[in-house]
C-alpha cells in the first residue's frame, strides 16, 4: 500500500448545508505523539462527539483503536458541519489509515451515524445527500441500509450497509457492485398513466374517512373548496367552533390530484430535512397537510436555526398549509406569508448565512367570524362590542388578505342534514373530483402553454396576464368592473374575482368568461364591512 | 259603422248623457252594477225601446230628455264621425282592458277618456310627473320649470301637464325640446284647441306623445271644468312637481287631489316677496315635499318602481307553479325567473344563503350567482348575513 508508513488516509462524505447535500473530503492523519484524537474544519459539537462513539465502534468490531495524535480534518473547511452522519467515514478513514482494513478502490464516499456496537443509521437529510451523490463518479457510495429505499427512488446506485463490519467488507471488495436492484418506480405516477385506475382510488381510502360528502349541507363552503383546489387558490374559511373548518380543509387535501413525480422529489427533499423518512412517506402520493396552531413562532413557520432548517412553510410544498384560527397568530408571524405567497419561496438569512427554501403551498386559513365566535350563528348571542370585532379581523393584515382569493363561511351544521349524513353514510365522492380536478390541471396549464406563459394554475396568475389568457372577453370585463365599482371592490380585490371566475368557468366547462362566472366568484370576496356590523 | 266607430259614438253619446246631466257616470254604474245594462254603450248601441224601462223609476223628464238626445244623435252621429276622423280620437272606458291602470284604482275617475297620440304612455312601465303652475309664471317660474323639466326628461319621465298657458306650456315644449315625452291633459274635447295660440304645439304633442281628456269632442273649454281636469293630471302622474302658484292658483286644486290621491307633491320654494311664491309658501307649510333638484323626485320615483316591480311579482308569482317548475328542473330556469323568485321570498322576509336554498329548492349554483347579481344592482343588501332588499336603486 503506497500510503503505508505515513498513517494516512483519505474518505469522502457528504453533508446536508441547508436543503442541499455537499460533499466532503475528510482526511485521517495518525501521527506519532500522546494518544488524542482532533477534529478539526469548522464542527460543532455533535462532530466531536463523535470520536467517542467511533472509538467504542471499532473495538466493537474486533478493531484496534490506533495510538497516537489522530488528527480528522474536514474540508472544506469553511463551510459549518454538524450532525453524526460523520461517524461512518470517520470510523472507516482511522481503520484504513491505521493499516487495519484494506481499500480496494481508490477512493470511496460514506455517511451514517455509528452506534457504539457499530450500527449504521440514518440521519435526516437523505434526499438532498443522496442527490448529491448521484453527481460523485470516483468511487464506491456506501449508505446506511434504512435509505435504500430512497436510493431507489432517485435511482442512485449505492451499497447500503447495516453495520461497520459490512461497511468494511464492501470496501474491501476488489469490483463493488452496488447491491441493489437498479430502480424502482413510484408507485402511481405511471400506474395512473396506464389508465389503472383502481389504484388511484385505493390510495385515497385511507383519506376515506374525510370524504367531500361529509360536506353535504355546506352549500357555500364544499364549492369554494372545489373551486379552491381546482385553481389552487388560497382560501379563509371562516366559521362558529364546531362548523368544520379543520374538516373542511382536510378534504381539499382529499380533492387535490395526486403529486407527481417531480413534486413528490421536491417534497421529500425538503421534509427529508426535517425528520427522517419512513416507507410510507416515500411510497405515498397523497399532498402534504400541514396543520399548523396559532402558537407557532416566526422561526418554526418560516423555517431557521442554525444551521436553517425548513420551516412549516416549506414542509407544506405542493399541499396543503392549514392555519388554524388564523386570526389568532401573532401579526408578525403571520405576515411572514407574504414572501412566500408571492414568490413561492423563502429566503432566510442568519449570520451572513442565506438559505433559499421552495415554499409553494395552498394557504386554507379557518378563523372565527369573531372573538366569541357567535356572530355568524346567533348574532344576538354575540358579546363581541365593534371594535373587538373590528381588531380581531384586523389581525389579518391586508397584504395577506391581498394574497388569498377565496373567502367563504361555514354554517352549523341542519339537524337534518346531520342526520342525513350520519345514516346514508360513506359516500366516496372525492375520487371522482380528484380525477375532475386534475384534467382541469391538465387544461390550466395547456392554455398557459397556448398563450406562451410559464404554466401555472388560476390562482398563480398575475395581473397582466389576465385578460388575455383568462379569456374574458369586453362585456364581461365591463361587468367585473361595474360589479367592483358597486360593491367597494378595491384593484386588488378584483384580480381575485377574475381568477375565481376563470376557475368557475373552467369547472362549468366554458371556454370564455362570461358575467354569470363573475357573479358567482363575487360570492367568495372578503367583505371588509361585513365584520364590522354592530 | 266599424266597430271602432260604434264604440267611439257610443261613448260620446253617454259622455253628452252626463254633461246633459241627464244620468250622472254614478247612476250608470249602479245600473251596471245591478245588471239592468250590460254596458254604457247600450244606451246607444241597444235599440231605445229596450232601454226606456231603465228609466222607470226615474223623473220622466230624463226618459223624454233620452229619448230626444237619442234622436238627435242617430241623424247626426254619421256626420259628426266623419268629421272627427281626421283627428284621429279614440275612446277608452272602464270597461275596456286598455283603460289606465294607474285610473283605475282611483276614486272619481271619468269612465270614458278620449285621447290621441301614443296611449302606451299610459302604461305602467312608464313613470309620470306632473308640471304644474301658474298661467302667469315670474321669470324665476319659468326658469325652474325649464330646469326640472329638461332634467326630469333626460331622465326618460314622462311629463304630464295641461297645455294651459305659462307653466303647462313652458313644460310641454321644454319635454319635447329634451325628446322626451309627454302628456297633455285638456279640459275641453279632443278637437277643439284650449288655448288657440297653442295650435303647433299640441300636434308636437300628439306626434311625440299623448292628449287626453274626459271632454267629448265638441265640447268647449269651460272654466268649471278645470279642476276636473287637474284630478286626471295628477291621477295618472306618481308624482306631481308645483313650479309656481299664487295665492288663489288653480294649482292648488291639483295638489290636493294629488294629496287625496295618496300621490307625492313636490313644490319648489320660491321667494318670500314674491306674491306669485305664495301659493308654493302655503303648500311647504302644509307639509309638501320641497324640490329643489332634480333628484328629489327621481329618488322617489325609483322607490316607487321598486314597489311597483315587487307588486307585479307577487301578484305573477303563482309560488305552486313555481315550485313545480323547480322540482322539475332547476337548472332550467333563468338568471330572470331565479331573480323574481328571490325578490319574491325576499319580500317576505330577509334570509340567509341557506334559508333561501331551503325555502326554494334552487340550486346553489344560481342561487348564489343570482344573489351577486342582486347586490351588484344594489336591489339587497347583506347583514347580519341575511340578504335583505334595499329601496335604493
Amino acid at each position: 500500500m503506497k500510503n503505508k508508513g505515513r498513517k494516512y488516509a483519505c474518505v469522502d462524505t457528504c453533508f446536508l448545508q441547508g436543503v442541499d447535500g455537499v460533499i466532503a473530503t475528510i482526511e485521517i492523519s495518525i501521527l506519532p505523539g500522546l494518544p488524542n484524537v482532533e477534529v478539526v474544519g469548522l464542527c460543532d459539537s455533535s462532530i466531536r462527539e463523535s470520536k467517542e462513539r467511533v472509538r467504542s465502534a471499532i473495538r466493537h468490531c474486533g478493531y484496534e483503536f490506533p495510538k497516537g495524535r489522530i488528527i480528522i480534518s474536514l474540508s472544506p473547511a469553511y463551510l459549518h458541519k454538524s450532525g453524526s452522519s460523520f461517524d461512518l467515514p470517520m470510523a472507516l478513514g482511522i481503520l484504513i489509515a491505521s493499516g487495519q482494513v484494506y481499500q480496494a478502490t481508490n477512493r470511496c464516499i460514506a455517511y451514517g451515524e455509528i452506534s457504539l456496537q457499530g450500527e449504521i443509521h440514518t440521519i435526516p437529510g437523505s434526499i438532498p445527500r443522496l442527490m448529491a451523490l448521484k453527481d460523485y463518479h470516483e468511487g464506491l457510495r456506501l449508505i446506511p441500509n434504512e435509505e435504500s429505499e430512497q436510493a431507489r427512488l432517485l435511482e442512485v446506485g449505492v451499497s447500503c450497509v447495516r453495520s461497520l463490519s459490512e461497511a468494511i467488507h464492501a470496501i474491501g471488495k476488489d469490483d463493488p457492485i452496488p447491491c441493489m436492484p437498479p430502480l424502482c418506480v413510484l408507485p402511481g405516477t405511471d400506474t395512473a398513466d396506464t389508465g389503472n385506475d383502481s389504484s388511484g382510488d385505493e390510495d385515497i381510502s385511507s383519506e376515506q374517512v374525510l370524504d367531500y360528502s361529509c360536506l353535504r349541507g355546506q352549500d357555500a363552503a364544499s364549492r369554494a373548496i372545489l373551486l379552491s383546489a381546482c385553481g389552487f387558490h388560497n382560501m379563509i374559511l371562516i366559521g362558529s367552533p364546531g362548523t368544520g373548518k379543520t374538516m373542511a380543509a382536510r378534504i381539499i387535501r382529499g380533492i387535490l390530484p395526486p403529486m407527481t413525480l417531480e413534486e413528490k422529489l421536491d417534497w421529500l427533499r425538503i421534509e427529508s430535512t426535517v425528520s427522517l423518512l419512513d416507507s410510507n412517506m416515500i411510497m405515498e402520493r397523497e399532498r402534504p397537510f400541514r396543520y399548523v396552531h396559532h402558537t407557532c413562532t416566526a422561526s418554526a413557520l418560516a423555517g431557521g436555526g442554525r444551521p436553517p432548517i425548513p420551516g412549516e412553510l416549506s414542509r407544506a410544498l405542493h399541499g396543503v398549509l392549514f392555519l388554524d384560527e388564523m386570526a389568532e397568530f401573532n401579526p408578525r408571524v403571520l405576515d411572514l406569508l407574504r414572501q412566500p405567497l408571492e414568490t413561492k419561496e423563502i429566503v432566510i438569512s442568519r449570520n451572513g448565512s442565506v438559505s433559499t427554501f421552495p415554499a409553494d403551498f395552498l394557504l386554507v386559513g379557518a378563523m372565527n367570524p369573531c372573538r366569541c365566535g357567535k356572530l355568524l350563528d346567533s348574532p344576538a348571542e354575540c358579546t363581541c362590542s365593534v371594535s373587538t370585532r373590528r381588531n380581531y379581523k384586523n389581525r389579518i393584515s391586508g397584504p395577506i388578505l391581498d394574497r388569498i382569493d377565496i373567502v367563504t363561511k361555514m354554517k352549523p351544521m341542519n339537524k337534518d342534514t346531520l342526520k342525513e349524513t350520519l345514516v346514508s353514510g360513506r359516500h366516496a365522492e372525492s375520487p371522482a373530483i380528484r380525477r375532475r380536478i386534475k384534467e382541469l390541471w391538465e387544461r390550466q396549464y395547456q392554455r398557459c402553454k397556448e398563450n406562451q406563459v410559464e404554466p401555472m394554475r388560476n390562482g398563480e396568475v398575475m395581473m397582466i396576464d389576465m385578460a388575455s389568457l383568462f379569456r374574458i372577453n369586453d362585456t364581461t370585463m365591463d361587468y367585473a368592473i361595474y360589479a367592483g365599482n358597486q360593491l367597494n371592490v378595491s384593484a386588488r380585490g378584483m384580480k381575485h374575482i377574475l381568477r375565481v371566475a376563470r376557475t368557475v368557468a373552467d369547472w362549468d366547462e366554458e371556454q370564455d368568461v362570461n358575467e354569470e362566472h363573475v357573479m358567482e366568484a363575487l360570492q367568495y370576496r372578503m367583505n371588509t364591512e361585513e365584520f364590522t356590523y354592530a | 259603422m266599424k266597430p271602432e266607430e260604434d264604440k267611439l259614438a257610443a261613448d260620446m253619446f253617454v259622455s253628452e248623457m252626463q254633461t246633459r246631466r241627464i244620468l250622472s257616470g254614478g247612476e250608470i254604474r249602479k245600473m251596471m252594477h245591478n245588471g239592468r245594462i250590460q254596458s254604457h254603450r247600450d244606451f246607444l248601441l241597444r235599440p231605445i225601446n229596450e232601454m226606456l224601462p231603465i228609466f222607470d223609476g226615474l223623473r220622466s223628464e230624463k226618459r223624454n230628455e233620452y229619448i230626444a238626445l237619442h234622436r238627435d244623435m242617430e241623424k247626426e252621429m254619421e256626420n259628426r264621425l266623419r268629421m272627427l276622423s281626421s283627428y284621429r280620437i279614440r275612446s277608452c272606458s272602464q270597461e275596456d282592458p286598455e283603460y289606465p291602470k294607474c285610473l283605475r284604482e282611483l276614486p272619481g275617475m271619468p269612465m270614458i277618456l278620449y285621447w290621441r297620440g301614443d296611449e302606451s304612455l299610459m302604461n305602467e312601465s312608464f313613470y309620470r310627473v306632473a308640471i304644474v303652475g301658474t298661467r302667469k309664471p315670474s321669470v324665476y317660474g319659468e326658469r325652474v320649470t325649464r330646469y326640472f323639466t329638461e332634467n326630469l326628461a333626460a331622465e326618460k319621465l314622462v311629463i304630464v301637464s295641461g297645455l294651459a298657458r305659462g307653466i303647462d306650456t313652458i313644460a310641454h315644449r321644454a319635454a319635447i325640446a329634451m325628446h322626451g315625452k309627454t302628456i297633455a291633459v285638456m279640459p275641453c274635447g279632443l278637437d277643439l284647441i284650449y288655448p288657440p295660440e297653442n295650435k303647433g304645439l299640441l300636434d308636437t304633442i300628439e306626434n311625440e306623445g299623448l292628449i287626453i281628456s274626459e271632454m267629448p269632442p265638441g265640447q268647449q273649454a269651460l272654466r268649471q271644468y278645470f279642476p276636473a281636469r287637474n284630478r286626471i293630471m295628477s291621477g295618472i302622474s306618481d308624482a306631481i312637481a308645483i313650479m309656481e302658484a299664487g295665492e288663489k292658483s288653480g294649482t292648488l286644486h291639483t295638489a290636493n287631489f294629488a294629496a287625496a290621491q295618496g300621490k307625492d307633491v313636490f313644490v319648489v320654494p320660491g321667494s318670500v316677496f314674491s306674491p306669485m311664491g305664495k301659493g308654493n309658501m302655503q303648500l311647504i307649510k302644509d307639509g309638501a315635499s320641497l324640490l329643489s333638484e332634480p333628484e328629489d323626485i327621481l329618488a322617489r320615483i325609483k322607490d316607487a318602481s321598486f314597489f311597483r316591480k315587487l307588486d307585479n311579482i307577487n301578484k305573477e308569482w303563482s309560488v305552486d307553479s313555481l315550485k313545480e317548475k323547480i322540482s322539475e328542473n332547476p337548472e332550467a330556469l333563468s338568471l330572470d325567473e331565479i331573480h323574481d323568485v328571490l325578490l319574491h321570498v325576499l319580500f317576505e322576509q330577509e334570509m340567509t344563503m341557506e334559508e333561501i336554498i331551503s325555502e326554494t329548492c334552487l340550486p346553489y349554483k344560481k342561487v348564489a350567482r343570482c344573489l351577486s347579481n342582486m347586490e351588484v344592482n344594489r336591489e339587497i343588501e347583506v347583514h347580519q348575513e341575511r340578504y335583505v332588499l334595499t329601496f335604493r336603486f
